[in-house]
């Protein structure tokens, strides 16, 4: 066998424009994933029994269960209750609630690893809550946790691949499509794991900026 | 700060996905020699497409493809070996010489011939318009009435609908499922209007929903579907045509396909020993 890579050059933009939309679907629902998970470790940390409890059914629904089946149920299931998502919105949402479970761990775990002299220094100088969640906590977990975030935003950016079963014209889905046009199955999908790669590299390198630009973290990324 | 990516562990991967188009060797097709003295075809066969390929009440794979395939073991005096193959790795199958023959409503098309060989034809396919016949939001009627930006379609990935609707009903919004069961869940919870596929594809697997289906009577185009062997494996080829043209002429073809499909092929198959 022969490999012809001339024969599917054609497809290149079009990889790219789903490339382009794995990178955007991941980094909304990271970004919305972020908020709901600091609410959530907020109320496991300080809130009252009952949302504590109520946080921590949504976490262990959302870990418990595939990402897939939570969407499939988004997509397929509430239309027989009369609610119909287009693809884009089943897929952002399925991914950012789960999104917003696992960081709410993540961010749950950064909030207990703050050492506890310094909550007591924070209070020793009169600190409010908020003062210090934000001078004491917020640091200390951004730097504690920014592996551990970068590192799902992207698995997240490389499982915007299963929206291709949902109608999302990403990566994934126009690779299928061309395959079934040009059975050129090896070269195609050799294209899209070096586009794939790229894509990581480029979700941390946008990772590291933010980081670098908004919290001052110096992570190395390569 | 722990690395989010070592400069190694980057190189690895690049080369992992530089070696990548490496990987599937020159695997040679088996001629029909090897066939022959491992007295063993091997059929890729997709079971997920009813009638053609299935799953029967025992979990064995069979269906139409299954039984021609038998029927071409039976002729050639050597076993048969069904392998389960999918849509996107059916031609890697047959390109890595895990399989020496593939079926599963392969339509015959010039990009595809670039790939793989193609024995004569097996059947037709006939291209039509699925809705349903409580109404929808927009009527369907007749094919026409599909190029509307009001019409939504639904369609399974990489079928022969696809370019049909670009060329003929480019307005309407179209979205791509996986599977067929996903399409049909679409149409019946409303989410579609209507679907441009091959008959074969979904006059069985529809019946599964509760649905009142109606198909227009038009047929959009009709398609050929061979039997796929690897680019080159002429030998092989050679020997299928004649097994085909003979089971054409007897009839078994037609009376398999009846046994599946109970009618006969919406576009029949001329007779023709020039091949």
């Amino acid at each position: 066998m022969i490999l012809q890579y001339g024969q599917v050059w054609q497809y290149l933009p079009d990889f790219l424009l789903g490339a382009l939309t794995a990178l955007w679907i991941a980094g909304v629902a990271f970004a919305g994933g972020l908020a709901i998970g600091l609410a959530g470790a907020s109320a496991l940390s300080f809130g009252p029994w009952a949302l504590r409890a109520l946080v921590t059914a949504y976490v262990r629904f959302f870990t418990y269960t595939p990402q897939l089946v939570q969407i499939f149920f988004l997509f397929f299931a509430l239309p027989e209750a009369g609610i119909i998502l287009s693809p884009v919105t089943a897929v952002l949402i399925g991914m950012t609630l789960n999104a917003g479970a696992y960081l709410t761990e993540i961010q749950r775990a950064g909030f207990a690893s703050v050492p506890p002299a310094e909550l007591d220094a924070a209070e020793t100088l009169g600190f409010s809550r908020a003062q210090t969640v934000w001078y004491v906590i917020a640091p200390h977990v951004v730097r504690a946790l920014y592996p551990a975030l970068s590192n799902h935003y992207i698995i997240m950016t490389l499982g915007t691949s299963m929206a291709a079963i949902f109608g999302v014209e990403e990566l994934t889905g126009r690779a299928l499509n061309a395959n079934a046009i040009s059975f050129r199955s090896v070269e195609i999908f050799s294209i899209v794991a070096v586009i794939y790669i790229a894509l990581t590299i480029i979700a941390s390198a946008l990772l590291w900026l933010v980081g670098r630009w908004l919290f001052r973290v110096k992570a190395k990324v390569f | 700060m722990t690395d989010v990516f070592d400069r190694r562990r980057l190189l690895g991967l690049a080369a992992g996905a530089a070696a990548l188009p490496l990987l599937p060797p020159d695997a040679a097709a088996r001629p029909l020699d090897a066939v022959l003295s491992t007295k063993r075809l091997r059929a890729g066969i997709n079971p997920t497409l009813p009638p053609m390929g299935l799953f029967n009440e025992r979990n064995q794979i069979d269906g139409f493809d299954a039984d021609i395939a038998r029927e071409i073991a039976r002729r050639m005096n050597v076993e048969l070996e069904i392998v389960q193959v999918g849509s996107p790795d059916r031609i890697p199958f047959l390109q890595s010489d895990r399989i020496d023959i593939v079926l599963g409503s392969i339509t015959r098309t010039v990009e595809r011939a670039l790939v793989i060989d193609y024995t004569m034809p097996l059947h037709t396919q006939s291209m039509v318009v699925l809705t349903k016949a409580s109404g929808t939001a927009v009527p369907i009627n007749t094919p026409a009435d599909l190029n509307n930006r009001a019409v939504r379609l639904v369609q399974v990935r990489g079928t022969v609908g696809v370019p049909w609707i670009q060329a003929n009903a480019a307005q309407a919004q179209v979205t791509l499922l996986d599977n067929y069961p996903d399409c049909f869940r679409a149409l019946a919870q409303g989410r579609a209007d209507a679907m441009v596929d091959v008959a074969e594809s979904i006059v069985i697997p529809m019946r599964n929903f509760q649905v009142q289906w109606k198909i227009l009577d038009e047929v959009l185009a009709s398609f050929w579907v061979g039997i796929g062997v690897q680019k080159g494996n002429t030998s092989l080829r050679d020997v299928l045509n004649v097994i085909l043209f003979e089971m054409h002429r007897s009839g078994f073809v037609n009376t398999t396909w009846q046994k599946y499909f109970g009618v006969p092929m919406t576009t029949p198959i001329p007779f023709n020993p020039m091949f």
